[in-house]
């Protein structure tokens, strides 16, 4: 009987598996929660804000945090706390969306160098060799002086670089699982390539893939607010962290929450993506 | 292994002239007239004044440069060719935000500064890093280890120009002992060293970490144990050398990417490097400028993760004696 | 005759979140001096759990919870951890079984078999070279001055635990403990090791223990023999007694199993998979796969009983009513 219940739990499925892994790391849980807080009121920031995030008042300029003003304001009068919900608001847009395209572009290259191996893999890897050599930061730079600010260049800008990483690991990923015999199997029974490639392999390496889109967000985000700091971000006067942190600096002195709110804010959506990563990556990697 | 190098040092060459062709037509695209002369005119007018007439004629000197190499009677490809010739024999002409120094000059004078930075923020970050992962390891779960593996997370998540204003405040507010800003003395050096090592402190030290942890689960490290190993032989003897090695293939892209983050810090404390040059040339379109460093940087970096794999495989038995 | 090593009632337990795990539970046994011990058992039987408590190498979560363990008239589990430590690779050599992971992977081989010497301050540096030159050379590793300078990388399986063999003998210990040393090893080479543990104790005359669940391998190198099961000793005697005369079941039941060269018979598997050691079934251990297990069986745990000199069973078939 009691050898009945150790199978039945043998016999859960791998995803459930994870997730129990995953739920056992208190920290995670916490962020995976926080990062569902924060998409959540970044989304609705136009409705939660109490002001506009541009509205100057020149009979408040340097409050520190009170009622009328939750986390006080700046130079001109800015409500602080409706700067910051709108920050969030694109930060979450840009994190999201360039990992997006990273994960789109990053996994169609990383499969197809991986499965069809050869001269396309030998391409496709020299071409992201030589894009790791590249100092990134610097073409972002470039790119967004080329492309003009705005969210689209923003994406293109980070992206443009960033595939890289993601397509190595998706190609080691796929090289590792195709040798396994259900793929042998797949195509015996005459499924297409790219069936093969999308529907046996893509689900097979998703844990991985799902982690890195995790830790990766967060580098985006620091991409990002180091944009704006040196002020090719989103264009003014539309906030971001680093936009505000860059106009703080100055006037720490006058007020600290200036600098304070949205580094803090910065930070803790940083550190909840990455409890959530750490904790993907015990639940994946635990061995029995 | 020389052929090694060589082959490596050829993919550097390629990918530096895949970097700077790339590099090139992108700022080429850039909407509006690549020559602004209106600026370079506006400028050698407005710098004009007050000038002595030997810096004048250095500076109508300078116009026929800037014409020969980049105006639009030139076409394309052969501003494309003067440019690389320009970087392979460092002569690369005078930078559009200042005229009157050529882009070598200002290079030569800045790069010196963010590399010290770099490898000093990255030496600190070493010597705490390293230590601090080790006691965590070895305290693991007790409330040592909670802290040290708390602070390595809430640090590693400061990017490091937020580091850079809280350790201005500390260091020079709170308790005024070390310049913010000028540059000169080795004292100026702290604050922007110490921002820039945060980073890296956290993540040496989480590595760490893991990597002792993983290391003193190892079998082999049970025989040394059996052996009769104490304390001090097992531990440093046998599970750090593991741990170590792998630690330095993450230094090398730490190292690239402390040089290209000085880019942010560096306006803060006012320190004349790459960085700040950098981020000034994007802010005025000081294409010429801005090209050459993204090939001396690229070129560092490529360097800096060659001189990595050479010093993995001295470290790595497995590696160094398999040529047999 | 004073044993060297006396074991008794020792359990060792596991505790793991899905609860404790008995790995060894109630196992006594004597070791004297120049013997050669065989414990024999599956996987899981507790064998290797047992003797890893005499060196204390256990892993985090494994505990001697009672018992005692004297070894040469010491207690070890009332020695400080510098009298432990002085015993390990000294007095007590260990053999693992995975030669692979055993031996570090960036360290010479000419380093790594010098340690025990130099770790007990035995000798001097250059006498601990020439000690490990010679030991290499005795367990049969050629130009063993040049493989001094290689990386366990460079060694093939059987070269590895000839190493793994040199190292544990090096202070010449008073007992060999070798834990399963040849199942990851190919065949052909498990027979080389087997004689070269053979000719080692004939040279140095120590104890040995030797651990496995090949019983083939025990025939012409242990004096005695204990057969263990799911953490307990099931029968325990003379080699010769045991291989021709089994009393208990589940002995018989592993030489109904093995292939005899000489005699056509059919192989008969033991029906059933070891049971749970978190819970594990009432009474005698075996009686869920026994094909003579009788009432008594679930109920009780039997006792050993004396069956004949020096052989004993612990099964409740032998008891006269």
């Amino acid at each position: 009987m009691k050898d009945r219940e150790n199978k039945k739990r043998i016999g859960r499925s791998y995803w459930a598996n994870i997730w129990r892994k995953f739920k056992k790391n208190k920290l995670a849980i916490f962020g995976l929660v926080f990062v569902f807080i924060l998409i959540f009121l970044g989304i609705l920031a136009p409705w939660l804000a109490p002001y506009p995030y541009d509205e100057v008042h020149y009979e408040a300029v340097w409050t520190p945090p009170n009622r009328q003003f939750w986390a006080g304001t700046d130079q001109l009068g800015r409500d602080i706390f409706s700067r910051l919900l709108y920050s969030l608001r694109n930060a979450v847009f840009v994190g999201l969306g360039a990992q997006a395209f990273i994960t789109f572009i990053g996994v169609t290259v990383g499969l197809t160098s991986g499965f069809y191996g050869g001269k396309i893999d030998n391409i496709l890897m020299r071409i992201v060799d030589i894009i790791y050599s590249f100092p990134s930061y610097l073409l972002n730079i470039i790119l967004v002086l080329v492309l003009g600010r705005g969210y689209l260049s923003i994406f293109i800008a980070i992206s443009a670089t960033g595939w890289a990483g993601m397509a190595r690991l998706v190609r080691g990923q796929t090289l590792s699982v195709k040798s396994r015999e259900f793929i042998e199997a797949a195509r015996a029974s005459g499924a297409s390539n790219s069936r093969i490639m999308f529907r046996y392999i893509l689900p097979n390496i998703i844990g991985p893939i799902i982690y890195a889109i995790f830790s990766g967000i967060p580098g985006v985000m620091l991409l990002e607010s180091g944009l704006s700091l040196i002020g090719l971000g989103v264009r003014p006067p539309m906030p971001s962290w680093g936009l505000m942190i860059s106009e703080a600096t100055g006037q720490f002195l006058y007020n600290p929450y200036m600098l304070l709110a949205p580094a803090g804010m910065l930070v803790l959506t940083l550190l909840s993506f990455n409890f959530v990563a750490f904790g993907l990556r015990d639940a994946l990697s635990a061995r029995e | 292994m020389t052929l090694y190098i060589v082959k490596r040092l050829g993919w550097i060459v390629f990918n530096l002239l895949v970097l700077s062709l790339i590099a090139f037509a992108l700022i080429k695209s850039v909407p509006g007239s690549f020559l602004e002369l209106q600026i370079l005119l506006g400028q050698a007018g407005t710098t004009a004044t007050g000038l002595t007439v030997s810096e004048i004629d250095k500076i109508k000197g300078v116009e026929t440069e800037m014409m020969k190499r980049w105006g639009e009677t030139v076409p394309l490809w052969e501003q494309y060719i003067t440019f690389i010739k320009g970087v392979v024999t460092l002569n690369m002409g005078p930078s559009f935000r200042w005229p009157t120094q050529t882009i070598e000059e200002i290079i030569a004078r800045t790069f010196p500064v963010s590399f010290t930075i770099a490898i000093l923020a990255i030496t600190i970050a070493v010597f705490i890093g390293i230590p601090l992962g080790v006691i965590a390891a070895l305290k693991q779960n007790t409330w040592i280890d909670y802290l040290v593996s708390a602070l390595v997370m809430i640090v590693s998540a400061i990017p490091n120009y937020v580091m850079a204003v809280f350790v201005i405040f500390l260091f020079s507010f709170w308790i005024p002992i070390l310049p913010t800003y000028g540059w000169g003395h080795p004292k100026n050096y702290i604050l922007p060293v110490l921002a820039m090592s945060f980073g890296p402190i956290g993540s040496i030290a989480g590595y760490m970490r893991t990597s002792l942890l993983d290391a003193l689960k190892q079998d082999y490290v049970r025989t040394a144990w059996a052996k009769g190993g104490n304390e001090r032989y097992v531990i440093f003897g046998h599970a750090m050398r593991n741990s170590l090695i792998p630690l330095v293939t993450i230094l090398g892209p730490m190292i690239s990417h402390l040089i290209l983050g000085t880019v942010f810090v560096e306006g803060m404390f006012g320190v004349p490097g790459m960085g700040q040059y950098f981020s000034q040339a994007a802010n005025s379109r000081d294409y010429p400028l801005m090209m050459a460093q993204t090939v001396i940087f690229g070129l560092i970096l490529m360097i800096m993760n060659l001189v990595v794999d050479i010093i993995y495989f001295f470290l790595d038995p497995r590696i160094r004696v398999s040529r047999r | 005759m004073e044993p060297l090593l006396n074991i008794e009632d020792l359990r060792v337990y596991f505790y793991r979140p899905e609860g404790v795990l008995r790995a060894v539970d109630g196992l006594s046994y004597k070791l004297y001096r120049g013997e050669v011990l065989g414990i024999v058992g599956e996987s899981g039987s507790g064998k290797s759990v047992s003797v890893l408590s005499i060196l204390k190498l256990l892993p985090a979560n494994g505990r001697i919870e009672s018992g005692s363990i004297i070894f040469d008239g010491k207690n070890i589990l009332k020695l400080s951890k510098e009298e432990l430590r002085d015993l390990r690779g000294k007095d007590i050599g260990i053999v693992f079984q995975d030669p692979m992971s055993s031996l570090n992977p960036v360290i010479t081989i000419g380093q790594q078999v010098m340690e025990p010497l130099l770790w007990h301050n035995l000798c001097s540096k250059s006498e601990a070279y020439e000690r490990a030159k010679e030991m290499l050379g005795m367990v049969g590793i050629p130009l063993p001055e040049e493989r001094m300078k290689e990386y366990p990388f460079q060694f093939s399986g059987g070269m590895r635990q000839r190493v793994m063999i040199a190292l544990a003998l090096i202070c010449r210990p008073k007992l060999l403990i070798a834990d399963e040393p040849t199942t990851s090893l190919d065949v052909t080479i498990q027979a080389q090791i087997i004689r070269l543990l053979k000719r080692m104790k004939e040279e140095f005359g120590m104890s040995v223990i030797l651990i496995t669940h090949n019983l083939a391998l025990t025939t012409n190198f242990c004096d005695r023999l204990i057969i263990m099961y799911a953490g307990n000793m099931m029968e325990t005697g003379k080699t010769k007694d045991i291989l021709y005369n089994p009393a208990h079941p589940y002995t018989k039941s592993l030489l109904d199993a093995v292939p005899d060269i000489e005699v056509e018979k059919d192989l008969i598997p033991i029906p059933g998979t070891i049971p749970s050691l978190i819970d594990p079934p009432n009474g005698c251990r075996f009686h869920p796969r026994c094909p003579l297990a009788m009432d008594i069986c679930k109920e009780e745990v039997p006792p050993l009983f004396n069956i004949d000199t020096d052989h004993y069973s612990a099964c409740w078939l032998h008891r006269r009513a």
